[in-house]
């Protein structure tokens, strides 16, 4: 771009711009404010102006460019600064086209900032970076440095860590391009560096990146390596952590290069031992598994635990739609079915404390489970409130919700009905787990305390917040007093009488209700408004009552419960939602016509002209949905030519077998590398030792020697003279003078099937890329090492398929198999295919055992989840599975599973036997805890 | 106490006080009708959960002496039937304890029958049957069992090793009565019986106990057993704060793993 052409006095600089490129006079046009009438003429002329000369010289930098100018001037900067944009972008487009339109676009987030040194700075890297380097290298860079200025959060409340981070990132910059760095060390820089930078959290982008510039400033290849661990534990190191262990690294490379990069680059064991006991956060995948096994414990059934990101952001952000809390503040949530809980937790300065809090945040959202919080019932609500009104709110919500839209301020009535609830299930579980109570809203209420000081140095704190201490965490009303005026703190007092009268260790969350309720009723919520608006709570931790997400998790149990609802009613009868919902829930989400019946007949007194004995007729009612679907039709393959069998099936809704019905179908696996093999043999080479010591010790010695045995096979004459010497003496000698010869054999024969099915390519939390079936894999190669050196003679198969017709069973290695090469080829070939039509795969499995001569047969199973496959699920399937293990232990073979990743459910023991099966639920433990099993197994 | 022919007196087998059991459903009937045609019973449960106390009371209830045998690995057929003894320059016939009970008419009880090698076990099988007789083969006799002789096995199905399975040809020859964990309001009883201890801490123990059940497949194989409760009840009794007995008698015997002790520590202090 040599020239500069201006626009003519007489033309109108939108219509200008709109004739060039009519689409991007559009998208400037909603950008600007009123559609550029308020902006003086001149700069509207200079932006047409630029836009239009830039698109001649190349599209996409007139895009930029005029993009950059309808941001600043609907962000409102001034003219000077705007000018100053045009001036910038055309000294730069004479450069290149790509190099200009990067500054077109990293200029604007800059200069929205007013702030000269960072402009300055930014001018004076690129400076430097266009002198070192190619243009084409510099784009992804410099663009880096507009991203990072730009505040995250939707409040833009990272104002301050953006603006940090922006200045870090040029110093860094500024570090790289002062040295004279080689070809391939720029490229690796541009290639690499600006990727890695984005993807650290914003919060903790600024000092992360000053502390890479302080090891990139001694060496470029050092600062290279070191860049690599932040996909490792250095990614766990909080701000004052990560300087230490660079100033560490540092003293170590001015000592000895060699020992500074190992350090640095976490190879040497020393950085790994320093990193774990610098790091104070705790990571959700460390504390899943002892929670998951707590909250079984404490429940009896499994409660699912899963990190904040497994939500949807529309539901991890609760900012705008409820007033209160967002992504960033919310360390827990629950859906009425599984807890979520925040990825990472950092808040304290001591480990043992974040792992205390990530307790602490388990321990009381169970707490609403085990109250039956998530079960409110609308109806149920309102006949305890005296409300007869019916609500007008959509069908199909949480009944929460719903409830809390009969009221003119609904987040209002959200956070008073979430105060009061978790005040009665704080009340209910002080009595029920005292020592918990004492050590975990001890825990919260010391967080909330120092929140409501830091609220009462900026003023006073708010009602809602005083009555959320109080009341959700049993906070010092003394303490919360002295923070309000006399007229609040007054009225703090009622509302904690009004919810001891209503709600405080009541069994029903419908009582919290009533509280909500009367505090409308009867004091109304403008003590709650200021200037007649309300400031919405905000809870410690983020801990909130989340109807949202219960009707996402229960949308067809609450669907389906509202429609046979509506049909019983019709009929005359009341039946409440909650309890169909509740029964779902226990039962899988399965729901039977007794259980209506059931239902509606206990609540039959409540019902117009029912009498008492009166037995609910379902008559007349369409329950079609109750029902199994069996729409789904069974593939058969008909390209399979290789070795097929058919077994039966047992059909729990005729209660026997269907002869013939499934088609298993014996597939090779090609297995043509055996690097996997090889690769967990070394990663694992610790373990594979002591696999192979442990597994030496249950080997038979051949020929055992037993002394001293009451009969044998010749005399064992040292005990012979003692029988001499005691009868001399008068005693009774003893009798066991015989040497023993015993042939010991371990005559045990087992056979490993292993789940294929879609759900094992699910990644493991924690691990990376690996997958449950890569763990699955891992465990095969170390179950293979043992079973060499023990010496029993086993099999390994994996199944999967789609259908009654298209079971797959994939043959590993059979009995009679050398353990060789094509066997490590084929475990490494292993890849995760469709469905678990788990009875079929065991029949297989028997039909194989059955023809092995061995006192002892065990097959073992390894599954992620219960059995699925079209037309074979929960009831039908769980009892076919049920029969073909009873088959197996009727044919004299022990059956064992293990069921991975998953939390443990009591339909295991119904499944596979109170004792017969394991649960690892994480499953990274699968290959050292498979071998302690069989051990003890076969032991 | 021994006879003139070396023999021990049947008075020293009789439980002479009373024990207490508590009856969670009509076992002690189904053994009565047992005892009654003589049939031999196996009991089945997980450790601790009352099988041996059961024996006791029945023989109690029944009037009965009982000889009970501790199985082990070492057991051999001469332990159980009996062997020559010198005395005083003579050679002397010894019974062993199932002799004793054979010929006494006691209630032999083999507390955990499948830790005794199967060639041991062998040797009540004709004492199962009709022939209900006893071959001793160093004397070359054959004793026929007392009348009121009976038979009495326990059996943990808690045993995952595929290898001490109880043999068919031997389960079959017993009556076998099912044995589990009282029920909580059972438990709690039981526990505020033998300790001594307050129904509210009692209460609190069977609920521990209860919850450590649930994660029996965890790592833990059985869960805590009745009678590490009442162990834990009776240490806070002497006076041992709650959240220490919990952790001496119940948390430290179930288990090694520290992962799994950490969540049995979390279980007692919330409670206490």
């Amino acid at each position: 771009m040599t020239e500069f052409t201006p626009i003519p006095d007489t033309q109108d600089p939108m219509a200008a711009i709109a004739m060039a490129d009519p689409a991007l006079a559009r998208e400037i046009d909603e950008r600007l404010p009123r559609g550029g009438d308020d902006v003086p003429d001149d700069i509207l002329r200079q932006m047409a102006a630029d836009t239009i000369n830039t698109l001649a010289v190349e599209t996409s930098f007139g895009y930029a460019v005029g993009r950059g100018y309808a941001e600043l001037i609907g962000g409102g900067k001034d003219a000077d600064r705007i000018l100053q944009y045009g001036n910038l972008v055309r000294t730069a487009g004479q450069e290149s086209p790509a190099f200009g339109r990067t500054m077109a676009k990293t200029l604007v987030d800059i200069l929205k900032w007013g702030d000269d040194a960072l402009l300055k700075g930014f001018l004076a890297v690129s400076k430097a970076m266009k002198q070192k380097w190619l243009y084409a290298f510099t784009a992804a860079p410099l663009a880096l440095v507009g991203k990072l200025l730009r505040p995250t959060g939707p409040d833009r409340s990272g104002r301050p860590d953006a603006l940090e981070a922006g200045w870090a990132y040029i110093g860094l910059l500024d570090s790289v391009f002062s040295q004279d760095l080689t070809y391939n060390q720029y490229r690796r820089f541009t290639g690499r560096f600006p990727k890695m930078i984005r993807d650290f959290p914003p919060s903790k982008r600024a000092w992360r990146i000053k502390q890479l510039t302080r090891v990139v400033r001694r060496h470029f290849n050092l600062g290279s390596m070191f860049l690599d661990t932040f996909e490792d534990d250095v990614s766990l190191l909080d701000k004052e952590s990560l300087t230490a262990f660079v100033t560490e690294g540092l003293a170590r490379y001015d000592r000895d290069p060699e020992r500074g990069e190992r350090f640095l680059s976490l190879r040497a064991r020393s950085a790994i031992e320093a990193c774990d006991r610098m790091r104070k956060s705790v990571l959700f995948h460390e504390v899943q598994q002892p929670l998951s096994r707590y909250l079984q414990a404490r429940f009896g059934q499994p409660v699912t635990i899963r990190p904040l990101s497994a939500l949807p952001d529309v539901y991890a952000d609760m900012t705008g739609t409820d007033g209160g809390t967002d992504a960033r503040e919310m360390y827990a949530c629950c859906d009425g079915r599984t807890i979520y809980l925040a990825d990472e937790i950092d808040c304290h300065l001591q480990r043992d404390d974040n792992y205390r809090l990530y307790k602490a945040l388990a321990w009381t959202e169970a707490g609403l489970l085990e109250c039956g919080t998530y079960l409110f019932d609308l109806e149920r609500a309102m006949d305890a409130c005296g409300m007869t009104e019916t609500p007008d709110t959509p069908a199909g919500g949480a009944d929460i919700d719903r409830f809390c839209r009969l009221f003119d301020h609904r987040v209002l009535a959200l956070d008073l009905f979430t105060i009061f609830e978790h005040g009665r299930v704080r009340t209910r579980l002080e009595s029920t787990y005292p020592g918990g109570s004492l050590r975990f809203y001890g825990l919260l209420r010391k967080a909330m305390d120092s929140r409501l000081q830091s609220i009462r140095g900026q003023g006073q704190a708010t009602l809602i917040d005083c009555l959320y201490a109080g009341v959700s965490l049993g906070g010092d009303t003394g303490r919360l007093l002295k923070g309000l005026s006399s007229p609040a703190g007054d009225r703090l007092m009622d509302l904690i009488r009004l919810f001891e009268r209503h709600t405080a260790g009541r069994l029903t969350p419908e009582s919290s209700a009533v509280a909500v309720a009367r505090v409308f009723e009867m004091q109304g919520p403008d003590m709650f408004l200021d200037q007649g608006v309300y400031s919405p709570m905000t809870p410690v931790y983020g801990l909130r009552i989340r109807p949202d997400l219960f009707s996402r998790a229960f949308y067809g149990y609450e669907t389906r419960a509202a429609d046979i609802k509506q049909q019983v009613s019709q009929k005359g009868w009341q039946i409440y939602k909650s309890d169909l919902i509740r029964r779902m829930i226990e039962q899988g989400g399965l729901l039977y016509a007794s259980d209506i019946r059931e239902m509606a007949t206990s609540r039959g007194m409540d019902s117009e002209g029912a009498q008492p004995g009166d037995v609910f007729d379902m008559s007349g009612m369409d329950i079609s949905g109750l029902a199994h679907g069996q729409g789904e039709t069974d593939r058969n393959d008909d390209d399979f030519h290789g070795h097929t069998c058919r077994y039966r099936e047992w059909d729990a809704t005729i209660d026997d077998y269907l002869h013939d019905h499934v088609l298993v179908r014996e597939r090779d696996l090609a297995g043509e590398d055996m690097s996997f093999y090889r690769e967990t043999l070394e990663r694992r080479q610790g373990l594979v030792k002591k696999i192979r010591y442990a597994f030496e010790l249950l080997k038979p010695e051949g020929i055992s020697i037993l002394r001293k045995w009451p009969e044998g096979d010749e005399f064992d004459h040292s005990r012979l003279i003692a029988l001499a010497v005691d009868k001399r003496m008068g005693r009774t000698p003893s009798e066991r003078i015989y040497i023993k010869r015993l042939k010991k054999e371990r005559d045990v024969a087992v056979q490993l099937l292993v789940d294929f099915s879609r759900s094992t390519s699910n990644t493991v939390s924690g691990a990376g890329e690996k997958t449950v079936l890569d763990v699955e894999k891992e465990a095969m190669v170390l179950f293979c090492e043992a079973l060499s050196v023990v010496g029993d003679p086993f099999a390994i198969a994996g199944f999967s398929g789609t259908g009654r017709l298209g079971v797959d069973y994939f043959m590993i290695k059979s009995i009679g198999e050398d353990m060789d090469d094509g066997v490590r080829k084929r475990i490494g070939d292993v890849r995760p295919h469709r469905n678990t039509r788990m009875g079929a795969a065991i029949r297989h499995a028997i039909a194989g055992l059955g023809k092995v001569l061995a006192k002892s047969k065990l097959l073992i199973i390894i599954s992620d989840g219960f059995p699925n496959d079209i037309d074979y699920k929960r009831e039908y399937a769980m009892t076919d599975t049920r029969r073909a293990i009873l088959e197996a232990r009727s044919n004299n073979i022990a059956v064992h599973t293990i069921t991975v990743n998953i939390a443990g459910d009591a339909m295991l023991d119904d499944l596979y036997g109170k004792v017969r099966h394991s649960v690892i639920s994480n499953v990274r433990e699968l290959p050292d805890k498979l071998l302690r099993i069989y051990g003890r197994l076969t032991a | 106490m021994e006879t003139k022919n070396n023999r021990i007196a049947a008075e020293n087998f009789y439980v002479t006080e009373p024990p207490y059991y508590l009856a969670s459903g009509n076992e002690a009937d189904l053994f009565e009708a047992a005892y009654k045609d003589r049939l031999p019973v196996m009991l089945k449960g997980p450790t601790g959960c009352g099988k041996t106390r059961f024996v006791e009371y029945m023989a109690h209830r029944l009037g009965r002496p009982l000889v009970t045998v501790a199985c082990h690995e070492d057991l051999f057929v001469s332990d159980l039937i009996g062997r020559y003894i010198l005395k005083n320059d003579e050679t002397i016939w010894m019974d062993g304890p199932l002799t004793t009970a054979v010929r006494m008419g006691a209630v032999c009880y083999f507390d955990e029958i499948v830790e005794a090698r199967k060639d041991t076990t062998v040797v009540i099988h004709p004492l199962t049957d009709d022939r209900r007789s006893l071959y001793i083969d160093k004397k070359g006799e054959m004793l026929r069992a007392h009348p009121d002789f009976l038979l009495v096995v326990s059996y943990n199905p808690g045993y995952q090793s595929v290898l001490k399975d109880m043999k068919q040809s031997t389960r079959q020859r017993f009556v076998s009565l099912a044995f589990d964990y009282p029920d909580a309001a059972n438990e709690k009883q039981i526990v505020v019986q033998e300790s001594g201890i307050d129904t509210a801490t009692a209460e609190k123990l069977v609920t521990l106990g209860g919850k450590i059940r649930n994660i029996r497949e965890h790592g833990l194989t059985e869960g805590a057993s009745t009678r590490l409760l009442i162990y834990a009840a009776r240490m806070v009794k002497a006076g041992v704060p709650a959240v220490d007995a919990c952790r001496a008698a119940i948390c430290m015997p179930l288990t090694d793993d520290e992962g799994l002790q950490e969540t049995l520590e979390d279980l007692v202090k919330d409670l206490f």
